[in-house]
């Protein structure tokens, strides 16, 4: 049964060296799945099918890449979003995020688009301008893989980022302490990292900038451009030279490894310092997010036991990863009604913290409520089609629908109890049963 | 015998709404056909002599219902299936479904061949035409029971009993000579004397009873019909003395009716009993006086009517109006209804509604007990708007009960431009008791109101309406806008230039209309002399296909979109959906309806007439609605 | 088209396939983490439910001071007077449609703690909402509800617990609003419930089959969605049963309604520690009483009363009364004096009604004084974070200070 993938040896320094398959650690679906479960979404069989050829470091690659049609899909669900120079509203707004990631040719891309939802925390609770915090989101996608410190001056200048860190307001003469404090211990280096001194300076440098009906103002008569000590950096510094300092900060980068760690890797146990330290020596030297996803995902840890199901499913990676295994989209409008239900309001994240995840999803009555989303997804006339999907792969494959099932949601990876079971033969039912169990609760 | 398990098995709503989308084509195929055929052909009907489908209509038809058991929750009686068949036969009419189909093309042409070998051979073995057979196999008449979870019965009477055993003959050799693959497709079995063919692997059963072809997709349904004609077979639909009463309520001339079980009725996506109306008060003041009208203890009764320009769908209530207690308020005494519906430019739909607003709202207290915080926010800002007024007797009670609303399509200022998603115009036409006094009263709060929506718009930092008066004719009214000044894109403006919202207080009227354009429109139709109401209808709707079908088109994207996030289609399915409102509502001409007791029991009337607007062979002088729009 | 017809008919014949799976003895379940769904003893059982009163309740219309003189001198047309109050002293009554609430306050399962309010106490909605909700008056930008902090507290010591539930329809108000617990929104007991219809009893034993294969691993996240799976399906199961079995007579209002599934829930021994309901509704609320006020307010408090009465027999009837308080809050009380259009404006201090078995009962702390007003109304002498501290202290076993950010002194509410 233990075909999951083995628990090495692993060192801080062996640990992010690139996976290299070998007897004991091969790269068979198991391993694909793992890494399309955790990098994209779904995975589907086709998906699956075309790892295994190309094998892992090519997969990453794509990965990271996205494949042809982004763009086009992107600029299309776009142009859905808007109404005339305004947005639709909120709740239409959530649905066609959940189709973007259904259909979009570069999962990764929205997934850390959402992680980088989490880390600035912005809710339309508090913005309470649909617009304004679809262009956030819009602008997290823009950078979700590129340099981090593009992404911070463009937070620091985004009037969703600004009105969530309480920054509407930065005069000369009453420089918002409070912005910078959010800056500084929820957007950047964290708590511990910084003085009061620098708080206060950072608060200088934002002055002059406003945030009025939504829109970004410059009113430079309101800037301090006296000199300002940030981080131990002096100089004449603005918005724009903090997120510069503040990306290359040997703090900022530990946070967002160790975020990053818990994002794709593992997050039942805070990682050691020690494990994260390479990851964030080389994010602090190019703050480059995809190389640091990168390296996370051929990694040897990655591909251990110490990652292999040890992530609870968020709502949305559940809901978007059946659809993207079955290959169709679903009525997404109350599909994000669904997900708020079970935790994972997008666009409303709970707090400036973003959503705690792990273990923290799941008690009984979420677990009730992801067992009923899971039937209401195939029931009645949804587009969800197991007969159909049975029927287009692996057609060679003389096991019963439920075991085929299995093999697509969960790689045939599951207790050797379960398999005594007689399955549903129904192949709905048997979807339905399997997206249920535990195991596919972890991604 | 036992019940048969549709009885005794409680269903979920899924099941039942699987059942009432079946229900729905059923009754909705033959009336689509029959409205395809009106408009293409110039009613040959209306030209004045009685045409043959009414006449043959009288001839009074003889349904088994003996044979129907009583687990049935919806049964169709087609009396006179020659009209509806010679749509459906029509050559032009199946070419041009076929070709709406979703087929593929190799299986288009299967299906093809497979059709054209089999007419082939029973036009052979019984010596005429297909359409001929299908004629002779229902000339007596059709009847269709549903049973829950999506079980049918077809009774078909034919016009003579050995051409119906040597039909039944046929179409069990046919089914027997399926692909080989599948054994046993065909198979006979004894129930009493008579026998049961179950066709393709049990998806069919198929009886004949002297000049009757029975079909049934449960065999347990078969055996129980075939036992309650033998006479041993428990109760049937037509020993409930619900259904009878049902079945006394339609008419004679009706083509066809159909029965909804108590159970089904329940079921049916009309407001759900009183909960859900005493929170919300505006359905209450529109549908409360039905709430149960059409949802008795017995069967309901909807009868369809075809007659070439005009098609009719009845809805017979079960109870009579409550014309004393809180519901009183919707209901007219003697010759008094709601008002014939205005006829303005561009006109898109308009209600006319009788309700006595004043009664209404001092009977809130009955209508709605739990006080929710909506009601509460209403009171609060009424008393605002009218200065601690008493909200029935100074306010509601300051109009009389002829309320109307009209719908109309939009004409886009094109200094201003276009908003992305088109709103229609509408506009609420109320009846002053006192003019000279409420008139002021009305525009003071209506100014007071307007002054509260651009306070709370500023502080969410958004643009303001500015408020100016305007002239029509000789009358002078208030209207507000929003300024343009800063929009960049005049061809995808903001929602909010839909809206230029006015009120007019001109003569006895009182209009608050969302444009000005509209308000002026109505100004202009309340110069002319205006009508009588129409006794006994207390609501009157009428919906114009055509501006309906332009204000889909106009709306198009923003419909696709809807359908894409909402219903999960993609773009292909969603234009393909979309595409398809404008052509049924260009096809439906104007649809009217109307409610009311003009007898005895409430009713529901939906009245399609075509956009020819020849005279329709049956129309009489009370429905003529439209005509008396137009003094 | 075929094969959902079979599926239906198959459904009929209630052969749903998954009742064959085969019957299996289920191995250990994860005990630690399956408690939260299970009945245990000790102080775990005893739940709170926050019935909020939406819009501000007009406290002085509740305990009526019949025999003020500026009572009667100020409340022009809303006076209640000594006829029609249900005495409680020479100078106090209950409103006159509460007078099952008089019953229950003579039996000593009803309390009322007098002029709660709180310092520099906001009397716009929003802004009093949030204080109430926060706990937080000081911070104007805390964001998280006290409840919230509670279930973070509750989860942090035992994960896989659901220690807070919204019974009701409302969006959730910002007292729930927590950083890391879930915590869902009840609107009918199918919220709870594995699958909806018929297959409930099959989907969870097929669910119990598979939470139970092989615990352990070494994988404490799938031992907890697996313990969890485990306990949605016994929770489910419980409920179920709860729910069949006849409840006391409960009127026909949501708030009875709703009140009744908690009292399901409190059987079933769901887990949930606070249930937070409402009455009034979203938005300004059903107690924002400007205009037309007696109606309404006479409305809204016998809804109040008789569902609170019938929640308390109902639970009495199965000995569960001590295992529940229930509290009112209201974001702020109203004016003394009317506005002319026959309602009141927006005040200050008010009453916060309790009911449950381990109630002390009767009244706690002095009736505002009317002749010191602030600015037209009552004055507050207990502040509603001392309510909220006896709470978490006394009943829930919760370090206040950890929810509320600060220790207060305690109200004397329970029974010694």
């Amino acid at each position: 049964m233990d075909a999951s993938p083995p628990n090495p040896d692993l060192s801080p320094e062996t640990a992010w060296l690139p996976y290299r398959p070998g007897a004991e650690n091969p790269w068979d679906a198991i391993r694909a799945g793992h890494l399309l479960r955790r990098a994209g979404c779904g995975p589907s069989w086709r998906d699956i099918r075309r790892a295994l050829s190309d094998g892992p470091g090519k997969t990453v690659d794509r990965l990271l890449r996205g494949d042809a049609g982004t763009e086009d899909l992107n600029r299309e669900i776009d142009g859905y979003e808007a109404q005339g120079p305004n947005a639709r509203p909120i709740d239409e707004l959530r649905g066609w995020w959940l189709r973007r990631m259904i259909e979009t040719p570069h999962p990764l891309l929205e997934r850390m688009t959402l992680f980088f939802h989490g880390w600035f925390g912005v809710s339309n609770a508090r913005v309470a301008m649909p617009r304004v915090t679809l262009d956030h989101v819009r602008m997290l996608r823009t950078h979700a893989l590129g340099d981090f410190g593009a992404l911070l001056a463009a937070a620091f200048r985004d009037p969703a980022a600004l009105i969530t860190a309480g920054g509407e307001e930065n005069f000369k003469a009453k420089p918002n302490e409070h912005l910078a404090g959010v800056l500084l211990s929820r957007f950047t280096v964290g708590d511990g990292a910084y003085t009061e001194a620098d708080g206060r300076d950072v608060a200088r440098a934002f002055t002059g900038l406003f945030v009025r009906g939504g829109q970004l103002r410059d009113v430079a008569r309101e800037h301090d451009p006296g000199p300002k000590t940030i981080l131990g950096q002096s100089g004449a510094w603005s918005g724009g030279d903090f997120a510069r300092i503040a990306a290359g900060h040997p703090a900022t980068a530990r946070r967002v490894a160790r975020a990053l760690y818990r994002h794709f890797v593992a997050d039942d146990a805070d990682p050691a310092d020690a494990v994260i330290e390479p990851l964030a020596r080389a994010f602090a030297s190019d703050h480059h997010t995809g190389n640091l996803v990168g390296t996370i995902l051929r990694s040897n840890i990655f591909f251990s036991r110490v990652a292999y199901r040890r992530r609870v499913k968020c709502p949305v990676e559940l809901a978007v990863g059946l659809c993207r295994a079955f290959e169709k989209t679903v009525p997404t409008l109350p599909l994000g009604r669904a997900l708020a239900e079970l935790g994972q309001d997008l666009y409303h994240p709970p707090t400036i913290k973003g959503w705690a995840g792990g273990a923290s999803w799941i008690n009984h009555i979420t677990m009730a409520s992801r067992i009923r989303l899971t039937r209401d997804l195939f029931r009645g006339e949804s587009p969800l089609d197991p007969g159909g999907i049975l029927a287009r792969y692996h057609t060679e494959d003389p096991r019963p629908p439920a075991d085929r099932l299995a093999n697509l949601l969960l790689q045939d990876d599951l207790p050797e109890s379960l398999r005594a079971l007689p399955p549903p033969s129904d192949p709905t039912e048997a979807a339905v049963a399997i997206a249920s169990l535990p195991e596919y609760q972890m991604a | 015998m036992d019940k048969p398990p549709v009885a005794t098995h409680p269903t979920g709503d899924n099941a039942m709404r699987k059942t009432l989308i079946a229900i729905a084509a059923i009754v909705g195929i033959p009336l689509a056909f029959t409205l395809l055929k009106a408009t293409r052909k110039n009613h040959p009907q209306a030209q004045g002599a009685p045409a043959a489908a009414v006449a043959d209509a009288q001839a009074p038809v003889d349904f088994p219902e003996k044979w129907i058991p009583d687990a049935a929750i919806a049964v169709l009686e087609i009396g006179q299936p020659g009209p509806i068949l010679d749509l459906l036969l029509d050559p032009a009419i199946t070419k041009k479904f076929q070709q709406s189909a979703k087929l593929s093309a190799p299986a288009k042409w299967r299906q093809k061949i497979g059709f054209w070998m089999v007419r082939q051979r029973f036009e052979r073995k019984f010596g005429a035409d297909w359409q001929t057979l299908i004629r002779r196999l229902v000339k007596g008449g059709v009847t269709i029971a549903a049973g829950p979870d999506q079980i049918f019965v077809a009774i078909a009477k034919g016009d003579d009993a050995d051409f119906v055993q040597g039909l039944n003959a046929e179409l069990v050799a046919v089914a027997s000579q399926g692909p080989a693959d599948k054994p046993d497709k065909v198979s006979e079995t004894r129930h009493g004397d008579v026998s049961i063919w179950t066709l393709n692997g049990g998806e069919t059963y198929q009886a004949v009873v002297d000049q009757h072809l029975i079909l049934s997709n449960s065999l347990l349904a078969m055996r129980a019909v075939l036992d309650l004609r033998a006479g041993n077979g428990g109760r049937s639909i037509a020993d409930g003395p619900e259904f009878q009463s049902a079945k006394k309520t339609t008419g004679p001339r009706a083509d066809a009716a159909l029965y909804i079980s108590p159970l089904l009725m329940s079921h049916l996506p009309v407001p759900k009993g009183p909960s859900r109306l005493e929170d919300n008060p505006l359905a209450s003041l529109l549908v409360a006086a039905y709430a149960g009208a059409f949802r008795g203890d017995g069967w309901t009764a909807l009868e369809l009517d075809c007659d070439g320009g005009r098609v009719g769908l009845r809805l017979n209530g079960t109870t009579e109006p409550e014309r004393q207690g809180p519901k009183a308020f919707a209901w007219p005494s003697g010759d008094d209804g709601a008002l014939p519906n205005f006829a303005i430019p561009r006109q898109l739909a308009s209600l006319s509604v009788y309700r006595d607003l004043r009664d209404f709202y001092a009977n809130k207290d009955a209508l709605f007990p739990e006080r929710t915080s909506q009601l509460i926010f209403f009171e609060n800002m009424m008393g605002i708007f009218f200065s601690g007024r008493d909200i029935a007797e100074d306010v509601m009670g300051a109009v009389d009960p002829h309320v109307r609303l009209v719908v109309a399509e939009q004409e886009y200022d094109p200094a201003i431009g276009t908003p992305s998603v088109q709103v229609p115009a509408f506009a609420l036409v109320f009846r002053m008791r006192d003019p000279a006094r409420f008139g002021i009263i009305a525009e003071e709060a209506w100014q007071k109101m307007l002054g509260l929506v651009n306070f709370t718009r500023g502080q969410k930092a958004q643009p303001g309406l500015i408020i100016d008066r305007l002239q029509h004719g000789d009358v002078r009214y208030s209207c507000a806008a929003f300024s343009h000044a800063e929009e960049k894109d005049a061809r995808n403006l903001d929602v909010r230039f839909n809206f230029r919202p006015a009120v007019v207080h001109h003569r006895d009227y009182l209009i608050f209309s969302s444009t000005d354009r509209i308000a002026n429109d109505l100004i202009d139709a309340l110069e002319k002399p205006q009508p009588k109401p129409l006794a006994g209808i207390k609501g009157l709707l009428q919906v114009d296909g055509q501006r309906l079908a332009s204000l889909v088109e106009a709306n198009r994207e923003s419909i696709i979109r809807d359908n894409m996030v909402k219903k999960g289609q993609t773009r292909e399915q969603a234009e393909k959906a979309v595409a398809a409102i404008p052509a049924i509502a260009r096809a439906l001409g104007t649809a009217t309806l109307r409610l009311g007791a003009p007898q005895r029991n409430i009713i529901a009337e939906l009245a399609f007439t075509l956009n020819t607007g020849a005279p329709s062979a049956k129309t009489t002088g009370t429905r003529d609605t439209v005509a008396a729009n137009r003094p | 088209m075929p094969s959902t017809r079979r599926q239906f008919l198959r459904s009929a014949l209630g052969a749903s396939t998954l009742v064959t799976l085969a019957p299996f003895a289920p191995p250990l379940l994860c005990r630690t983490a399956l408690a939260a769904g299970s009945r245990r003893p000790g102080d775990d059982q005893t739940a709170l439910v926050v019935i909020q009163l939406s819009g501000g309740n007009d406290g002085l219309n509740c305990v009526v001071p019949y025999a003020d003189d500026t009572y009667a001198r100020l409340r022009t047309t809303l006076r209640l007077t000594a006829s029609e109050v249900h005495r409680i002293d020479d100078y106090l009554g209950f409103h006159p449609e509460m007078g099952q609430c008089h019953r229950l306050f003579q039996d000593g399962l009803f309390g009322v703690v007098q002029g709660v309010g709180y310092p520099k106490s906001s009397r716009e909605h929003p802004a009093a909402e949030r204080d109430w909700q926060t706990a937080r008056p000081a911070d104007p930008r805390c964001p998280t509800g006290w409840v919230g902090r509670f279930a973070d507290h509750a989860c942090d010591r035992q994960p896989g617990s659901a220690p807070a539930a919204l019974v009701s329809d409302i969006s959730k108000p910002f007292g729930l609003t927590a950083e890391r617990a879930v915590i869902p929104s009840i609107r009918s007991l199918r919220d709870t419930a594995l699958a909806a219809g018929s297959h409930a009893a099959e989907h969870a034993e097929a669910v119990r089959l598979v939470a139970g294969a092989t615990p352990g691993g070494g994988n404490p996240a799938l031992d907890l969605v697996r313990a969890s799976a485990a306990a949605a399906r016994d929770v489910s199961l419980r409920i179920d049963a709860a729910s069949r079995a006849t409840p006391g007579a409960y009127p026909d209002t949501k708030l009875a309604a709703r009140l009744r599934d908690v009292a399901t829930l409190v059987r079933a021994d769901a887990g949930f520690r606070i249930f937070y309901t409402d009455l009034g509704g979203d938005g300004f609320g059903g107690f924002d009483n400007h205009a037309f006020q007696k109606d309404h307010h006479a409305s809204l408090l016998r809804q109040l009363s008789d569902a609170i009465a019938a929640f308390i027999d109902d639970l009495r009837r199965d000995g569960l009364a001590d295992r529940v308080a229930l509290m009112t809050v209201s974001e702020f009380g109203r004016t003394v004096t009317e506005n002319g259009r026959h309602g009141t404006n927006h005040g200050a201090a008010a009453p916060v009604f309790l009911a449950g078995g381990c109630l002390r009962g009767g009244l706690i702390g002095k009736h505002p004084d009317l002749a010191d007003l602030d600015n037209d109304a009552p004055r507050h002498h207990t502040d509603f974070r001392q309510v909220y501290a006896t709470m978490l202290d006394a009943w829930l076993r919760c370090d206040s200070a950890t929810v509320l950010g600060e220790p207060f002194a305690h109200v004397d509410i329970f029974r010694a």
